[in-house]
């Protein structure tokens, strides 16, 4: 990581203001994505990761209030105008999310929809947008472009539809993808031809990913450098390698030994204890204290703050 | 040993309208023609990928639907031929438990009420009877008693399921079915509930099928495993075998294209080709043909009968003969 990462979060809070209570949904949370890099943001349900994307995607919804900084190429998104970051959106930051049937409109043609990308940003007339979207079908591995680009997207499989979203995603050559859970949805063999495409992509291209998913088996394939988010805290901050060979949160080592694996034999596996907490209430102190094995006094008093430990950064009161 | 349940040429073929006629119907073959034993005591996984019979075989195997063709038998008598009586014995001793802990679970009703109800229908004690038989099941599962007047809406997607599985324990069942009982978890509540299953089964001598698409999942809880695609098993195998020793193209992929929860091991994620063909119009001869990349000719005109190729290890595929060669 020589020069300055391409998108950089700092001290990103998020809040919603519902009925009955302020949910903090992203405490304070920092990111850096390097060019041509993979960050991977793994964590459960509730753990703020979708919200993150989002916000730097810049689609929260308005009641939300944000604060913090999101800097991509020396400009900070959260002070861009409306009319700004919709060139910006679609244009070098691009998003593919899980389930591709959604995010797909059932009453339009691809072409339609991906015609739509094109003439937006890059103001093509319709012949060139034409043969721009049949090139990129082909590129993300769609057999028969001319002919399934006149399709509606009900016509097509989930890893076809995927690939569609790809496609469009990657339509203006993005320097930022952002996928949230892209193969959650799928099977384990498409599952693997979508991963192993969107490795392409990055290569051929050089665009920066930020992947989302709960799987750590993915993030083990894909990522060059992991998030470990719990609660709307990172927990652990770490390159790959590091994390899965000697992971130092407690929540980190509890997850990485609670997946069964086909690898190892296991007699019974690890369990954390408890359930996820919703975020109206979270525990005081370490959010992770009530479930964690390793529980200090001072956990259930005080949050403990990012600690770095051998150049990974950690919040977890046993390395303090 | 006698089969607790044996599924004979079990078929399942929906009617689907064509969509450019009012009287033609093509047929969908969900299941097209299984066969296996289910052995008392033992977990049997049944693994594959979406749209391959799975849960259409659940929905057999409890009598929900009628088959096409084929037999189920429990006990030596078939399933299908029973009168109203026997079925109702039947279905007390085959219990399921469902995918989706929200949407299986009545939010209008309390716990106590959700976990009795299969008593109830099957009359068994009167109601204080019942409620402390739940409160029993509860401390089973490792839900706290006081709970047995909240609401489903009030648990989490974990403590949802175990109230699933108490539910299904009401009737001291022998057989559980799990039709993807993981699935909807977080990955820190999956190994709880797994494990669950692993206490209940050694506790209470049960024997379980359970069905996945999470071959990690599968490995973990099963002793012998039927590999599904496009509604025929394409290989069966106790446990060890079909991980270490798999026979079908299709296995070694589906192993193959896991990713593996460790950036040392440089797996090229091995992908098959193409797409799961619709069960509408099943390509002919071995439906595996057109992404298997070991095909041969004769696959593309005649579908393989399934075979022993070792003991207690059968594979659907032409590269075998029944002997174990190749």
């Amino acid at each position: 990581m020589s020069d300055s990462p391409l998108l950089q979060v700092e001290n990103l809070k998020i809040e919603f203001q519902t009925d009955r209570a302020k949910i903090l949904a992203v405490d304070g949370i920092e990111l850096a994505l390097g060019k041509g890099k993979t960050l991977g943001l793994v964590g459960e349900s509730g753990c703020g990761k979708s919200v993150t994307a989002l916000a730097v995607m810049g689609l929260l919804p308005p009641h939300a209030r944000i604060s913090g900084n999101i800097y991509y190429r020396e400009k900070d998104l959260l002070q861009l105008s409306k009319k700004e970051m919709n060139s910006i959106r679609g244009n070098q930051l691009a998003m593919i999310f899980q389930e591709p049937m959604t995010s797909l409109n059932p009453v339009f043609t691809v072409e339609y929809q991906m015609a739509e990308v094109l003439s937006l940003h890059k103001g093509q007339n319709r012949k060139e947008t034409r043969s721009r979207i049949i090139e990129l079908l082909s590129l993300v591995g769609i057999p028969n472009p001319e002919r399934r680009m006149k399709d509606f997207p009900h016509r097509l499989s989930g890893g076809m539809r995927q690939r569609v979203m790809i496609a469009m995603a990657m339509a203006c050559e993005p320097d930022i993808l952002i996928a949230d859970e892209p193969t959650t949805a799928l099977d384990v063999t498409i599952q693997a031809q979508i991963l192993e495409l969107m490795n392409d992509l990055q290569q051929k291209m050089q665009t920066s990913l930020l992947m989302i998913t709960h799987d750590l088996g993915v993030i083990a394939q894909v990522a060059h450098d992991v998030v470990v988010m719990y609660a709307g805290h990172v927990m652990e901050y770490s390159s790959v390698k590091e994390l899965f060979a000697d992971p130092l949160h407690p929540y980190t080592r509890g997850l990485l030994n609670t997946i069964p694996q086909i690898a190892r034999k296991q007699e019974r596996l690890e369990e954390i204890k408890g359930t996820v907490p919703h975020m109206s209430r979270v525990p005081p102190g370490c959010r992770f204290n009530d479930r964690c094995s390793e529980r200090l006094p001072v956990c259930i008093e005080k949050t403990p703050p990012v600690t770095e430990v051998r150049g990974r950064s950690v919040r977890c009161w046993l390395y303090n | 040993m006698e089969p607790l349940i044996s599924v004979r040429n079990l078929k399942m073929h929906y009617p689907i309208k064509k969509v450019d006629s009012f009287t033609k119907y093509d047929l969908l073959k969900a299941v097209d023609g299984i066969s296996f034993d289910l052995y008392e005591g033992e977990t049997l996984g049944l693994v594959g990928e979406s749209g391959c019979g799975k849960s259409t075989t659940r929905k057999l195997l409890l009598y929900v639907e009628e088959p096409t063709e084929g037999e189920v038998y429990y006990h030596g008598s078939n399933i299908f031929r029973m009168s109203k009586a026997e079925l109702k014995e039947f279905r007390r001793n085959v219990q399921t438990v469902y995918q989706d802990p929200y949407s299986s679970l009545n939010p209008k009703w309390k716990v106590v009420k959700l976990v009795s109800e299969p008593m109830a229908i099957h009359k068994l004690g009167n109601r204080k009877s019942r409620a402390e038989k739940v409160k029993e099941l509860m401390s089973l599962v490792g839900l706290r008693e006081e709970y047995a007047d909240s609401f489903s809406h009030e648990f989490s997607g974990g403590q949802r399921q175990r109230i699933s599985i108490a539910r299904a324990l009401a009737l001291d069942p022998r057989v559980i079915i799990a039709d993807e009982p993981v699935s909807a978890l977080d990955v820190s509540i999956q190994a709880q509930v797994i494990n669950l299953f692993e206490d209940l089964k050694k506790q209470l001598n049960l024997t379980y099928i359970f069905i996945s698409h999470d071959l990690n999942v599968i490995k973990h809880i099963s002793d012998r495993v039927a590999v599904m695609y496009l509604g025929k098993i394409v290989e069966l195998a106790g446990k060890d075998d079909l991980f270490e020793k798999a026979k079908h193209p299709y296995t070694k992929a589906l192993i193959r294209s896991i990713p593996i929860p460790d950036p040392e091991m440089d797996t090229k994620l091995a992908s098959l080709e193409g797409e799961i063909p619709s069960p509408i119009n099943p390509p002919a001869g071995c439906a595996f043909h057109p992404r298997c990349p070991e095909v041969m000719d004769i696959c593309r005109r005649i579908s393989p009968e399934i075979l022993p190729v070792a003991k207690g290890h059968e594979v659907s595929c032409h590269l075998y003969k029944s002997d174990g060669t190749t």
